[in-house]
């Protein structure tokens, strides 16, 4: 089993409805993204393309990151998903520096999203519900709580929209697909194969689990 | 959010059905709420309307204008009694009762003495509901006032727009069918990227449709949003999309012969005979439009049933007078219009603009038949469509509609793959057969006349009238949105009509009638000019801290209860075979500190000023309207008649003493619409009321009996009551326009002799600001950050280097009038030569507003507000400007106000 993404370029307007999604579903902090989307454009006047390009963790699977975690905290799942255990995380940074995609970054504790404001009703109980470990990294995690109570009660994950994260549900144009990338009947699979989905990068030699169409 | 969900106490977790606050596209979503906060919305799979399970940022958004510390919890009055754009207004927070006493006393004093001294309108601000046809159109219709006036008023509207979709599609605005639609035009438009109207469903349907393989031809001058997702970016200059427009007509008709006659014969006024003044022949006892009948050599009425052919070509002389068809006069009018000269105007090569047309018009498959459950429908895969951009100008209906007649030519109109309407035809709820709307032909020339339709009905055209409103619209009444009385000529034309009276007070809903409309300065003249303003909003701005006498706080979208949001297919209602879908708007929270919903605001001050009667009976008319028995359209006009109706054809659903809490009647109307089984506890358990779109309700062109104009006879009927009018009054209106053949105008940026200021300055809409206010949110912030074009001034990086200046320079845009904004610069290839843009309204210096102060830039700004930079037709405002680019040490905008960033 392989979770895995597939992000079809050409239906995505680069909304950032996946980068709020996922804010959301995970109460981050002021300036904190798991899910990005780089925007610029390719060409010459008047034969010019906008780029459009959403990023986030790509689940590696020979992940620079895990190999480089001096305490074991990065690891890889036998599933696919690349988690960071905060308990074990001391911090280091080593990880951040080590992705060649930029998808980490160090939490150093919350700040208001309304400066001198205070603490919203929804920032308050994001701090119970999803509490982030000051001084670790964090990044995406294929939304791993979604996942695995998902599949504990028996749903599938890119299927039901209760075990699938947080940002292929939001994402306006059904632009991202999720799935197992080792069953070559669903749907992430199918589209790789057919419309010959490319990793980002796959110069860099990590084996990323994203997956871009069109790209 | 689950993953310490099980080491709180948690005594309330619930996924809310409700609409999205976030535009007035009113998606269908739903709100977890957990422990009473907000903290999660998604799309709704199981509707419509909507992304169908996705959603765009703004609705996440919701949550953050939801919480803002910032919001407005209490009633407020001005503590400094000085009005202008930076002062500090020194709120004193005031009880319910003081402020309903104040304002009631005040409306009441004026409804006696002359109801039109209330000036009242207003547009949604951040996630207020709309509640236009419950809410404030009614209430100041009623109270007496024709004083209404919209935020925004042609400039983020689209006046050639929505008087174009009403006469050609008897709706609201045009989309591409995507599902079946190959080759999409785009003239400054983002439709399908992410704004324009219900965004949401469009932008879902078009990924689908550039998926399968759509083309997509995108003329604008910046390749960010619609330009972005193109098949091909074609760059133009701004305001010059009807020169291309007319020019593709006539490659189509002349050089191309490619048209669909029968379309033509049978839907238009094609067939219609014009005299030597391009006016129809008419009948002389019916006073009927004429066409020529082939069978007997002679004119008869449109609508005489012995007509079998109706010819489209020739040249006819009757006692004596030669008349044309309308097809042979507007096929050689439009021979004038070659690739090669619209190339000159709009940059665009000539040979892009005859291949394009070309392309367009095989395409078309004119003739060709789709089977759509088990119905045939005629197929014409193409459609050219058009927004704020490209009809923001002087030529605005001229280009608006030029572009429609493409549609027009080829038969796309309201079939398969062509250019549809928001849905103008609902034939009802099948348990109930109510919830319609229809529309019809008018009994004189048989034009298509809407069964429903906001503001201003397009069909039947009214007479020119001298003015007693403040928008003075009565004077053309094709126009669409009035920017009067905010103009700086106004005073003058009041001067001129003997100011019949003064404004006394104003009531404003939502909006920002400073930052979001033309001209700061013009817009501060006018409302200092107010003695008492009252603004209903959930946060303050720039408007109410300058010029508000009492603010009352509005419940957020999610605190309110909601019927209007989708009450009207033409507005937001998807395309196509889409199904119907009725939705809720609930509260997911009940409305914090001291907030109210508007409705019920206005319900209180009704009652207090003695109309809660007159209310209800309208309401009753209103609801009865969509019950099946066509009483009255939605528009302010026909509200006015719903005194003088029928009685016996009223349900009266609201009952003479009744005391209703919103709830209720939110239930009950939709019992009468849809069944006792569809009341509001259906909806909070299921979310919406479906049922399936039929075939003749979504592709209804031919089963409504109605034309459409392919000659705006109808200008030129207008023009002497216009031109005479006007001149009693002393506006100058280039008649020109009013010519019943669509023609080119220049813009007015391109007439002015101005070698100073090289290029042309226009904004645009960025997904992440459209639809509403959102700069204040921290996460619209980010996202604006993270975004390298969203809060700077772009320009074409040849553009910049000849002029010295690069990436990260602040720079001013100083236009030909003096009027100055500054912004940081960011160099772009994607972006015409000789342009400057800015997107959305930014550049916010309100107190209450901390998030969006300095960010971005306030393009509007830099805009003219007066009759020489409208459309006369529809009263478009000009919304590209002559500029000069330069580098400049300060955010001089700000200096005014002493606002240091």
């Amino acid at each position: 089993m392989r979770w895995g993404m597939v992000i079809d370029l050409k239906k995505c307007l680069g909304c950032y409805a996946c980068t709020l999604g996922c804010k959301a579903e995970h109460f981050l902090p002021p300036g904190m993204f798991w899910n990005r989307v780089i925007i610029g454009e390719a060409g010459k006047y008047p034969a010019v393309r906008k780029l459009i390009l959403p990023v986030l963790c790509n689940h590696c699977s020979e992940a620079a990151c895990v190999s480089v975690c001096p305490t074991g905290a990065s690891s890889r799942r036998e599933d696919g998903v690349v988690l960071i255990e905060a308990e074990k995380c001391v911090g280091c940074g080593y990880c951040i520096m080590a992705c060649p995609y930029r998808q980490r970054t160090r939490y150093d504790g919350k700040t208001e999203y309304h400066p001198g404001q205070g603490f919203t009703p929804w920032e308050v109980l994001g701090n119970d519900l999803y509490p982030l470990q000051e001084k670790t990294a964090v990044k995406c995690n294929f939304c791993v709580e979604k996942l695995d109570e998902g599949l504990a009660n028996g749903l599938k994950p890119g299927v039901d929209r209760e075990a699938t994260p947080a940002c292929v549900i939001a994402c306006p144009t059904k632009a991202r697909v999720f799935g197992d990338l080792d069953d070559d009947m669903c749907e992430a699979s199918h589209l790789i194969r057919e419309k010959k989905g490319e990793q980002l990068h796959a110069d860099f030699g990590t084996d990323p689990s994203v997956y871009y169409l069109d790209y | 959010m689950s993953k310490q969900a099980d080491k709180i106490d948690i005594k309330d977790d619930a996924w809310v059905h409700t609409s999205c606050g976030g535009c007035y596209g009113v998606c269908k979503v739903k709100a977890h709420r957990v422990n009473g906060v907000v903290v999660k919305i998604d799309g709704d799979p199981n509707s419509d309307m909507g992304a169908k399970g996705g959603h765009c940022p703004k609705a996440e958004i919701q949550i953050q204008h939801l919480y803002d510390p910032n919001r407005i919890n209490y009633p407020v009055k001005r503590g400094n009694p000085k009005k202008g754009l930076f002062e500090d207004p020194k709120w004193e927070r005031i009880s319910w009762d003081e402020a309903f006493d104040t304002i009631a006393e005040t409306f009441k004093r004026i409804r006696a003495d002359n109801p039109n001294k209330l000036m009242h309108g207003g547009t949604p601000s951040p996630g207020t509901a709309s509640n236009l046809a419950l809410g404030f159109a009614p209430f100041g219709s009623l109270f007496g006032t024709t004083n209404w006036y919209i935020g925004g008023a042609g400039l983020h509207c689209g006046n050639g727009a929505h008087m174009g979709a009403g006469l050609y599609h008897a709706s609201w605005s045009v989309v591409p069918d995507y599902k079946y639609c190959n080759y999409a035009i785009q003239m400054g438009s983002n439709k399908g990227a992410g704004s324009g109207h219900s965004m949401g469903f469009n932008m879902r349907l078009a990924a689908d449709a550039r998926s399968r393989g759509m083309k997509n031809v995108v003329f604008d001058p910046i390749c960010n949003f619609g330009g972005g997702k193109a098949t091909e970016w074609v760059p133009i200059l701004p305001g010059t999309d009807g020169a291309v427009a007319l020019a593709m007509l006539n490659v189509l008709l002349n050089e191309l012969n490619t048209f669909d006659a029968e379309f033509l014969a049978k839907k238009t006024n094609a067939p219609y005979l014009f005299g030597p003044d391009v006016i129809y022949l008419r009948d002389k006892e019916t006073g009927k439009a004429m066409v020529w009948d082939a069978a007997t050599k002679q004119p008869k009425t449109w609508d005489d049933e012995s007509v079998k052919d109706y010819v489209i070509e020739g040249e006819y002389e009757i006692d004596g007078v030669k008349y044309q068809t309308g097809f042979q006069l507007f096929r050689n009018h439009v021979k004038q219009y070659t690739p090669e000269w619209a190339s000159d105007i709009s940059t665009v090569p000539a040979a892009t603009i005859r291949r394009i047309a070309t392309e367009f018009g095989e395409a078309a498959q004119i003739g060709s038949i789709i089977e759509i459950q088990g119905e045939q429908v005629p197929l014409r895969p193409v459609a050219a469509v058009m927004f704020r951009g490209g009809q923001g100008h002087t030529n605005s209906a001229h280009s608006y509609c030029a572009m429609c007649t493409l549609n027009m030519v080829v038969g796309a109109m309201d079939v398969a793959g062509g250019c549809l309407g928001w849905p103008p035809v609902s034939l009802g709820h099948p348990d109930t057969g109510r919830f319609v709307i229809t529309p019809y032909p008018d009994e004189k020339d048989g034009m298509l006349t809407t069964g429903s339709f906001m503001e201003h009905a397009p069909w039947p055209i009214h007479e020119s009238k001298i003015p007693n409103d403040i928008t003075l619209k009565a004077l053309v009444p094709t126009a669409s949105f009035s920017p009067a009385p905010a103009t700086s000529d106004f005073q003058k034309i009041w001067d001129n009509l003997g100011r019949p009276y003064e404004i006394e007070a104003a009531m404003i809903y939502g909006s920002n009638m400073i930052r979001a409309v033309q001209n700061r300065q013009i817009m501060a003249d006018w409302w200092s000019t107010i003695p008492f303003t009252v603004s209903i909003n959930t946060i303050h701005n720039e408007f109410t801290e300058g010029f508000a006498d009492i603010v009352l706080p509005d419940a957020h979208a999610l605190e309110s209860w909601g019927l209007f949001e989708h009450h009207s297919p033409f507005f937001t209602w998807p395309i196509g075979m889409e199904g119907w879908d009725f939705p809720i708007r609930q509260p997911v929270i009940e409305p914090q500190y001291e907030r109210k919903q508007m409705i019920e605001i206005l319900w209180t001050l009704a009652k207090r000023i003695g109309m809660w009667e007159e209310m209800t009976e309208y309401y009753n008319v209103y609801f009865s309207s969509f019950g099946g028995e066509a009483l009255i359209g939605g528009d302010i006009e026909s509200m006015k008649k719903a005194k003088t109706l029928d009685q016996s054809k009223i349900t009266k659903l609201y009952k003479k003493g009744e005391e209703l809490s919103y709830r209720e009647f939110i239930d009950r109307v939709l019992k009468y619409y849809f069944g006792d089984k569809y009341g509001v506890e259906y909806l909070q358990e299921h979310g919406v009321i479906r049922w399936p779109k039929q075939v003749k309700e979504a592709y209804w062109r031919w089963h409504i009996p109605a034309r459409v104009p392919l000659l705006m006879e109808h200008l030129a009927e207008l023009k002497p009551h216009v031109k005479e009018n006007a001149e009693k009054i002393g506006v100058k209106l280039d008649m020109d326009h009013f010519t019943p053949l669509l023609s080119w105008f220049p813009a007015q940026p391109s007439t002015i002799d101005a070698p100073d200021y090289p290029l042309y300055s226009f904004s645009y809409r960025d997904i992440l600001h459209t639809g509403s206010g959102n700069t204040q949110v921290p996460w619209i912030d980010e996202l604006s950050k993270m975004n390298p074009y969203t809060y700077h001034i772009t320009i074409n990086e040849d553009t910049a280097k000849s002029l010295g200046l690069k990436s990260g320079d602040l720079v001013c845009q100083e236009s030909n009038t003096g009027k100055r904004v500054t912004g940081y610069l960011k160099t772009m290839q994607g972006q015409h030569p000789q342009t400057v843009a800015i997107s959305a309204c930014s550049g916010g210096w309100a107190r209450g507003q901390p998030t969006s102060r300095g960010k971005g830039a306030n393009f509007n700004i830099l805009l003219e507000s007066d009759f020489d930079h409208v459309c006369p037709v529809c009263w478009s405002v000009e919304t590209a400007t002559r500029v000069k680019i330069y580098k400049i040490d300060s955010r001089v905008e700000y200096d005014e106000g002493g606002i240091q960033l």
